[in-house]
């Protein structure tokens, strides 16, 4: 058979036929716009968290009192930096702030604006160049969610922190973070390293945290056991089990959705079966004249085959493109619900676009693969049509 | 609930291999009579639908056989992925060691895949010719990968059930690494002798493609397979990581190195088991195709490039080897 | 000889190929600067916690309104806890 009049037809026939296809792409790409949407969220989110980790300290290390995370002492700074091969000991404030006992809360995280480099990221962050007035009372950042809820109970440019001994401490709004941080910042607050102590109401000698940097990863498990013996009432959390939690979490995610979503692959097939069996039993006459022509078995099959390579493909991909305009440009609406939750402070999120060749490529398999299963039989009956059919 | 069995990718690649496996069982079940009752004199009504049905079972395992293709790389990428979830894991060795399952698994699926290759290679004669000579001796090959394909299956489904998320799995620089100065190699050979081998073997199969001897194409492609996976994984593969203790087949599948593991292994694969089909259709079915044997040579004369130049870039950017 | 095909067809490939091409336009404009902001925060505060009401880095909140009065074990659902939990 000429290859190229064989394209050709094909060509023709689909587009006479294509009422007979509508039908099938539609639901095709409804069925991928909403997977691949699902899926896109999980990976974009997912990835964002990676990112951030990349810029977190290997390891914290805290004190433990009867399996509590209580503050920790500044004297370990000390004992730790002794140990070779660490570095960037820092400190580390922050903690829960509740508006009302047992109601809305902000994650308050005090920073050392004196340090080179966490200078330069709040220049960065500001709009405004000048850290002066910043520096000059205190002030915080507040995220978008925090903001919003400030607003909302008549606080716009100061809020007055309740202090655990009584007092009030009012702290001036300097500025929200950009709404593209809202991922970790929107119950967020960022402020001086002592002012938060003040807050928090802790003591001079005492800290949150400590996280520290072990540049050489092949000593990773050996520090850990020294930061052990060192101290016996200390959590060290690890870089990698954070790492591995965010994987799994969106893993859960996506894996849940999924198997409710195979119910639904099962009937698109079912339908699928249904809907090509009626429509090629339509084309026996057709089919016929061409077997009368002298077309082959196996012609016929190719000529089908073909046919539904051009739907899945273009289906997929219009299911695909239309996917990512919904979750990164207009930033997934109504569906972006699911993925955040919203029972402290409402949050919405922007999406940093993020496309991963496995997650194209499960998402076509798990498409295309039942979309061919469920024809392949319709497909095989209407082939093998004698050409009598053509006299019929 | 098990972690492993909620990974997206598993459950895709689940989902994949069960409806093929359906598909398969399908052609299984109307093989035994077609098998029995074929008979191309004869011109009767029965003869006729069994032609037809054949059609079905002809376009069932082709169907099947070249999504298996495409699953092969999938099923490493999955077990990549879940080096993620699994503690201890860096790589798909880790995982791929997780239970006794996933290394026969893996063998059995390249072997199935060859099998299939050659039966796609006698499905093409068969239709070629007018009066379906190759059918029965097709249908009798159907069944017995049919056989391959269960096993393969109900190990698929074991092996994604018994990986364990509590159990530390061990690392690819454990498996692969010399462990307390014994040697890793086969027959005790050195580097510098399975290198020897590795090009000499190279050139003794271009040799036997060129003069088109069957039984040695065999001999050597099979032989090329096994000293060239040996020396990727204990030679080039130091200079894909630019490192000299990693050696591991799976870790050069991910992102770091810009998935070139999928070309290296699928160059392999692909000009080894060309060389096999080309040698198989010219002894067994008389066939020479000429076409098979240049992307043969192609393929493996790419791998070879590919592996030699990632020695010499390092070379050239570092002046030293490793 | 030039492969003959039907006109649509060849419309209807251009249309998909020059949605490809935007997409990944987009994607190389977009998704490097989007991250930015992110990135520097995080430099910042040396923090990666996901605000979505559950807390990994820090002790978990303590919860607040069950969903149910009778029932106070079961977590409210606008808490991503059920699913986002280890």
């Amino acid at each position: 058979m000429h290859n190229n009049a064989f394209f050709h037809f094909l060509s023709l026939l689909l587009f006479k036929q294509k009422n007979k296809h509508i039908g099938a792409i539609f639901i095709s790409v409804i069925i991928i716009f909403l997977l691949s949407s699902v899926l896109f969220i999980s990976s974009s989110l997912q990835k964002s968290l990676q990112a951030t980790l990349q810029n977190q300290p290997d390891f914290t290390i805290s004190r433990l009192q009867a399996g509590r995370a209580v503050d920790t002492p500044t004297e370990w700074i000390e004992k730790i930096v002794q140990i070779d091969g660490v570095s960037a000991v820092t400190p580390r404030v922050y903690g829960r702030y509740f508006f009302a006992p047992n109601e809305n809360s902000f994650l308050i995280v005090g920073v050392d604006f004196f340090d080179e480099q966490s200078n330069r990221s709040l220049q960065e962050l500001m709009e405004t160049t000048d850290l002066k007035s910043f520096f000059a009372m205190p002030s915080m950042l507040v995220g978008e969610g925090v903001q919003k809820f400030m607003s909302a109970h008549y606080y716009s440019d100061s809020f007055s922190f309740k202090l655990p001994n009584g007092s009030f401490k009012k702290v001036a709004i300097a500025q929200q973070l950009p709404s593209s941080t809202n991922l970790i910042a929107n119950d967020m607050i960022v402020m001086p390293l002592e002012l938060a102590k003040e807050i928090f109401a802790m003591e001079e000698e005492s800290i949150t945290d400590i996280a520290l940097n072990v540049p050489n990863d092949a000593e990773w498990d050996t520090i850990v056991g020294k930061l052990h013996l060192l101290f016996y009432d200390a959590q060290v959390i690890d870089k990698r089990e954070i790492s591995k939690a965010y994987k799994s979490l969106y893993n859960y995610k996506g894996g849940l959705f999924l198997i409710l979503y195979l119910i639904t692959i099962i009937t698109f097939m079912l339908i699928l079966y249904q809907r090509y069996s009626m429509v090629y039993s339509a084309e026996k006459k057709e089919i016929g004249i061409l077997r009368a022509i002298g077309w082959s078995i196996q012609d016929i099959l190719k000529l089908k085959f073909y046919e539904t390579l051009v739907i899945v493909i273009s289906s997929f991909i219009l299911g695909v493109v239309l996917a990512y305009i919904f979750v990164f440009i207009f930033d997934a609406p109504l569906l972006q619900e699911i993925f955040l939750g919203g029972e402290n402070l409402a949050n919405s999120v922007v999406f940093v676009p993020t496309i991963e060749f496995g997650i194209l490529g499960s998402l076509f398999l798990f498409f295309a693969l039942p979309f061919f299963a469920s024809v392949l039989i319709p497909v095989w009956k209407i082939a093998v049509t004698p050409p009598k059919e053509a006299m019929l | 609930m098990n972690e492993v069995l909620l990974s997206q990718e598993v459950i895709v690649y689940l989902l994949s291999e069960s409806l093929l496996f359906g598909l398969l069982f399908v052609a299984f079940i109307i093989t035994p009579l077609l098998i029995k009752r074929w008979n191309f004199d004869a011109f009767t009504q029965e003869q006729f639908r069994l032609e037809n049905r054949s059609y079905l079972v002809m376009s069932i395992v082709f169907f099947v056989m070249a999504l298996k293709i495409l699953l092969l790389p999938y099923f490493v990428y999955t077990i990549d992925q879940l080096s993620d979830i699994v503690p201890g894991a860096m790589c798909g060795a880790g995982i791929i060691k997780a239970n006794g399952y996933g290394n026969p698994l893996l063998l059995l699926k390249i072997i199935i895949l060859f099998l299939s290759g050659f039966w796609m290679t006698l499905n093409r004669l068969d239709l070629e010719a007018k009066a379906y000579p190759y059918t029965k001796r097709k249908l009798w090959f159907f069944l017995f990968i049919f056989m391959l394909l269960s096993i393969e299956f109900a190990l698929d489904i074991l092996y994604f059930t018994h990986i364990q998320t509590t159990n530390p799995v061990t690392c690819c620089s454990v498996i692969f690494g010399q462990m307390g100065g014994s040697n890793a190699l086969f027959l005790g050979l050195d580097t510098p002798m399975l290198l020897l081998l590795f090009y000499l073997l190279f050139v003794l199969l271009v040799l036997m493609l060129w003069s088109k001897n069957s039984l040695g194409i065999i001999v050597t492609s099979l032989l090329f397979l096994f000293v060239a996976y040996y020396s990727v994984v204990y030679f080039y593969g130091t200079y894909i990581y630019e490192l000299p203790t990693h050696k591991c087949p799976f870790c050069m599948l991910q992102q770091e190195y810009y998935f070139i593991g999928y070309l290296v292994w699928g160059l392999l694969l692909v000009g080894v088991f060309m060389s096999l089909d080309y040698a198989i259709s010219r002894w067994l079915w008389k066939r020479d195709a000429l076409r098979l044997r240049n992307f043969a040579l192609w393929a493996l004369s790419l791998f070879v490039l590919l592996c030699s130049l990632f020695v010499v870039v390092y070379y050239s950017k570092n002046g030293v080897l490793l | 000889m030039g492969w003959r095909v039907s006109r649509e067809l060849i419309v209807g490939f251009v249309f998909l190929g020059l949605l490809v091409c935007g997409l990944a336009v987009h994607y190389l404009l977009y998704s490097t600067p989007k991250e930015q902001n992110i990135q520097t925060l995080s430099r910042l505060t040396t923090f990666s916690s996901p605000s979505l009401s559950v807390a990994f880095y820090e002790p978990r909140l303590p919860s607040g309104n069950a969903m149910h009065p009778s029932y106070p074990s079961m977590p409210s659902l606008n808490k991503r806890g059920f699913i986002y939990a280890q």
